[in-house]
């Protein structure tokens, strides 16, 4: 695709008028993907798409047309420029707009990952050899990405990667349950045979009667996929400086000042460790690394480049939409051996599910737990629990009921696929909580 | 394109059992204004294809955006290729099984299209929103956007199906933050719930002018309320609020996918049981849910769903027994449950599963004053603005954005952060009367998320307003 995106771009700014700045935005992707029940194939198949939008800015206006791309670059940068005089007459009618950015640089970075070299269907052989007479549920996803910038000043980006994710549950029967996802470049076969392996053993814990769990505080172990939902909730308007200066912030009294949470919380979007582009869709280069949260104090924002201009605060290469998107969570001091131990009594939570605000502003949420979760009686997992709602807020959990976070960070990476493939990603820690309340 | 593509793949159909190509051609734009400023506008233009195969009992797809005679024959051999390579590992479909052929047309009325106005009339009619919605000093955020899209599918079989739809849909919406030292508080029309099949007429019928000012007037007041009260007591939710009622508590468990277990790596699973189809009490025998493609002017109104199968109004819930789940052809082959035409794909890139579609709850005979008239003590709830629910659809927490008391049959003080949790079991039960015609609305939601690889799908739901008795209701953190 770089080489359609190559020539897309060389061929679309020649028309551009004078005064005019023009830039391009190149989304693609060739995914395979495989859903699973039952241990075996439920669909199967295969999706290859890519877009492009073009942006047009004039006399401090901005329109922008996204398109499906064709096979062909030279008949798709034709059909931009005849575009071109409808475009002009409809920014002559716009009001100005006061907050439009644009970048400005004119360099050529160019970053591909090694090619993907994963065939599918030796991944439904395995997964469907391996797991004959389990009932599995799951989700496979295997291809390559694509990501472009181009401007009419000459800078040209590109990003490549693959990845295959495959990510799965083993079931017990109702909503007994255990899940987990594993993900890399190309598929490895061991490391499936090891991971269904550590599930089957996980399941086992599930088949036990459960635990009868009565609403009330708890103490807690959540584990990184839990924290990641929780992080991700609060990544839905909470690190945004627009959703700040709009007073609609979910973490808006943190970066107020008015509330903090517990020191040792340090939270930063983390590119350098991250599998997103350098780039975001205007062009701007996205920092290594932002802190975000240091010391459980509110540090920086997501700043859009537009958000940037209507603030006058310089950007850091954020999307428009301001969600992190590689976000990083410091550990602590509890080895992942001692946190049975240490917890004694309470629940482990592996995975949480479903969180909303309960009241957006206070910080405070709720959700569900699902998928391996037990109560812990003398450091040992004794017995699965039924799904509990919970209903808490980021500065208790976080703040004084924290009572530590583990030494190793877990890297988690989206397997989300709404109308493409995610390329954020997580790395957290579990971290074990003195009081979580439990509702329903 | 329909005849272009339809030549194409009678050329190069291979000799399978079944066959089908589905095209999907998008046009869409989208005008947004914050505060004073328009932000950039934004328009799209999608067109893709999706050819599968089904053959002894096997599937596969390959969905590309090549539309060429080349594009699709290649789709067709990776769809053939999945098939070949995994047919063996495929779950069982039920012998006899068979797709159709279906033929027709269906084509959204729209009186007034998108371009039959200006896009300076356009961006001035969401200004004027705009500015009136500045009714006060603590307003401290105005929003307004106007979505606009056409969207064209063909369905082909291999012997002699062929659909054409054209749906056209307006999706408005408005959002208005106060906000003090000591909080802040939005109304909206939480997340585009007007959304409508049909033209800019739509701009003038769901009386936006009106809205948009009393939104404003509603944020103010919540600045200076208290937040709602806590304990069990009676509950009037609005339309704009049993939206999401009607959605997570019965539209999601109703999913015959999630009865047979595709959606529990992800969705989620049900409470819902096939034994329970035709005894298992549902709700209070004033509850009445259909599945009704037929009702112009909803958002997911359509003659056909995306496999070919011919759409009509069905019962789901009569009288408060459940009689039918939201299972396709596919799924009612496989479940041997009874079904509705719901197989809908986000676009062309997503395989067809089983969605809400339009599901609405019937009017009943209650006035809105009869209801509040019957309640002692109470809360009436509108616009949702937050949601959450167990995977197996039960143990449910939503969030609206306004609160009013209800205290001897009249409404009083208004309250901010109005919540009320339960489980779906037991909640619509305890249905104490159903709103009638005049209470009732036609809205729904562009965002219905599902499916693994993920789609977005629009939903459409009438209801109108109803009464709950023994609600657990709370307020936000204080």
């Amino acid at each position: 695709m770089r080489d359609y995106f190559e020539k897309l771009s060389a061929a679309v700014f020649g028309s551009l008028e004078a005064g005019e700045k023009a830039s391009l935005f190149f989304q693609g992707e060739a995914s395979d993907f495989v859903r699973f029940n039952q241990g075996q194939v439920r669909q199967i198949g295969s999706v290859e798409q890519a877009y492009a939008s073009f942006t047009l800015q004039r006399n401090g206006r901005e329109i922008g047309e996204r398109f499906i791309c064709s096979e062909d670059a030279q008949q798709d940068a034709e059909r931009v420029r005849s575009r071109l005089p409808d475009l002009r007459a409809d920014l002559a009618c716009l009001p100005e707009d006061p907050h439009l950015e644009f970048y400005e640089g004119s360099e050529r970075r160019i970053e591909e990952g090694a090619a993907p070299e994963t065939k599918i269907h030796d991944v439904v052989e395995d997964v469907c050899g391996a797991a004959a007479g389990c009932d599995l549920v799951g989700f496979l996803i295997c291809g390559p990405q694509f990501f472009g910038y181009a401007n009419h000043l000459g800078a040209f980006k590109w990003y490549r990667r693959a990845s295959t994710v495959f990510e799965y549950s083993l079931y017990a029967g109702g909503d007994k349950a255990v899940k987990t996802s594993i993900a890399g470049g190309d598929w490895d076969r061991d490391k499936w045979l090891r991971s269904l392996q550590t599930q089957q053993q996980q399941l086992a814990l599930m088949t036990r009667p459960p635990a009868k769990i009565e609403p009330g505080a708890y103490r807690v172990y959540l584990s990184p996929a839990a924290v990641g939902e929780i992080l991700s909730l609060f990544c839905w308007g909470g690190f945004s400086q627009r959703a700040k200066n709009e007073k609609r912030a979910s973490l808006q009294l943190l970066y107020e000042g008015k509330k903090t949470l517990d020191p040792r919380v340090r939270v930063s979007e983390d590119v350098a460790s991250g599998v997103g582009p350098f780039f975001n869709e205007t062009g701007f280069d996205r920092p290594e690394r932002v802190a975000l949260i240091q010391a459980g104090r509110g540090e920086s924002l997501l700043v859009a480049p537009r958000t940037a201009r209507q603030s006058n605060l310089p950007t850091n290469g954020a999307d428009d939409d301001e969600i992190p998107l590689s976000l990083s969570m410091d550990g602590g001091k509890l080895s992942e051996s001692s946190v049975l131990p240490t917890l004694d009594r309470g629940l482990y939570i592996n995975n949480l599910w479903y969180l909303n605000y309960s009241d957006r502003l206070a910080g405070r949420f709720t959700g569900m737990t699902r998928f391996g979760c037990f109560e812990v009686q003398n450091g040992e997992l004794v017995a699965p629990i039924p799904v509990m709602r919970f209903d808490d807020t980021i500065y208790d959990l976080l703040g004084a009921a924290l009572e530590e976070l583990t030494q190793g960070c877990e890297k988690q990476i989206s397997a989300s696929t709404y109308r493409s493939r995610s390329v954020s990603s997580m790395c957290l820690p579990g971290a074990l909580i003195g009081k979580m309340k439990f509702t329903l | 394109m329909h005849q272009n593509l339809k030549k194409i793949f009678e050329a190069c159909c291979p000799d399978v059992e079944f066959a089908s190509l589905r095209w999907v051609q998008k046009d869409a734009e989208i005008i947004t204004l914050r505060d004073e400023n328009l932000e950039p506008l934004k328009r799209e233009r999608d067109l893709g294809l999706m050819v599968t195969v089904w053959h002894q009992g096997a599937w596969a797809y390959a969905a590309t955006r090549d539309v060429s005679e080349p594009g699709v024959r290649a789709a067709l051999k990776q769809a053939l290729a999945h098939w070949e390579q995994t047919a063996k590992h495929q779950m069982a479909w039920p012998t006899g099984f068979r797709w159709p052929h279906p033929t027709g047309r269906f084509e959204s009325k729209a009186h007034d299209p998108w371009q039959s106005r200006s896009l300076k009339e356009k961006v001035d009619f969401l200004m004027e929103l705009n500015e009136s919605m500045m009714r006060h000093d603590s307003i401290v955020y105005r929003e307004s956007s106007l979505w606009c899209a056409d969207e064209t599918q063909g369905y082909l079989t291999n012997h002699g199906g062929d659909v054409l739809q054209t749906i056209r849909y307006v999706a408005p919406d408005l959002s208005v933050t106060a906000a003090d030292a000591d909080g802040a508080q939005t109304r909206s029309m939480s997340g585009r719930a007007l959304v409508r099949q049909g033209g800019l007429e739509l701009l003038e019928s769901l009386e936006l002018k009106a809205r948009a000012p009393s939104m404003a007037e509603d944020a103010v007041a919540l600045l200076a309320a208290p937040n709602c009260p806590s304990g069990p007591m009676e509950v009037v939710l609005m339309p704009d609020q049993m939206i999401l009622q009607i959605h997570e508590s019965i539209g999601h468990p109703l999913e015959t996918d999630r009865i047979l277990g595709d959606e529990r790596n992800y969705a989620g699973t049900t409470f819902v049981t096939p034994d329970m189809f035709g005894t298992y009490q549902y709700g209070s025998d004033l509850l009445n849910v259909t599945f009704d493609p037929t009702l112009t002017g909803e958002i997911a109104s359509y003659n056909f769903d995306d496999e070919g199968h011919a759409a009509e109004k069905q019962h789901l819930i009569k009288d408060g027994i459940l009689v039918r789940p939201l299972g396709s052809l596919s799924s009612m082959a496989r479940s041997g449950l009874p079904g509705v035409a719901n197989a809908r794909a986000e676009n062309w890139n997503r395989a067809p599963i089983d969605r809400m579609a339009n599901l609405n709850l019937e009017p009943g005979s209650s006035s809105l004053e009869d209801m509040i008239g019957s309640v002692e003590r109470g809360v009436l709830m509108k616009t949702n603005r937050s949601w959450s629910i167990d995977d197996s659809r039960n143990k449910f927490q939503f969030g609206c954005e306004w609160g009013q008391l209800i205290e001897n049959g009249q409404l009083t003080d208004v309250v901010k952060n109005p919540n009320y949790r339960g489980v779906s079991a037991n909640f619509w039960r305890n249905l104490g009367a159903v709103g009638d015609a005049s209470t009732f609305e036609i809205l729904g939601t562009p965002y219905c998320g599902k499916g693994e690889p993920n789609q977005a799908i629009r939903v459409g739901h009438a209801t109108p307003a109803c009464l709950f008795r023994d609600v657990s209701v709370f307020g936000g953190a204080s």
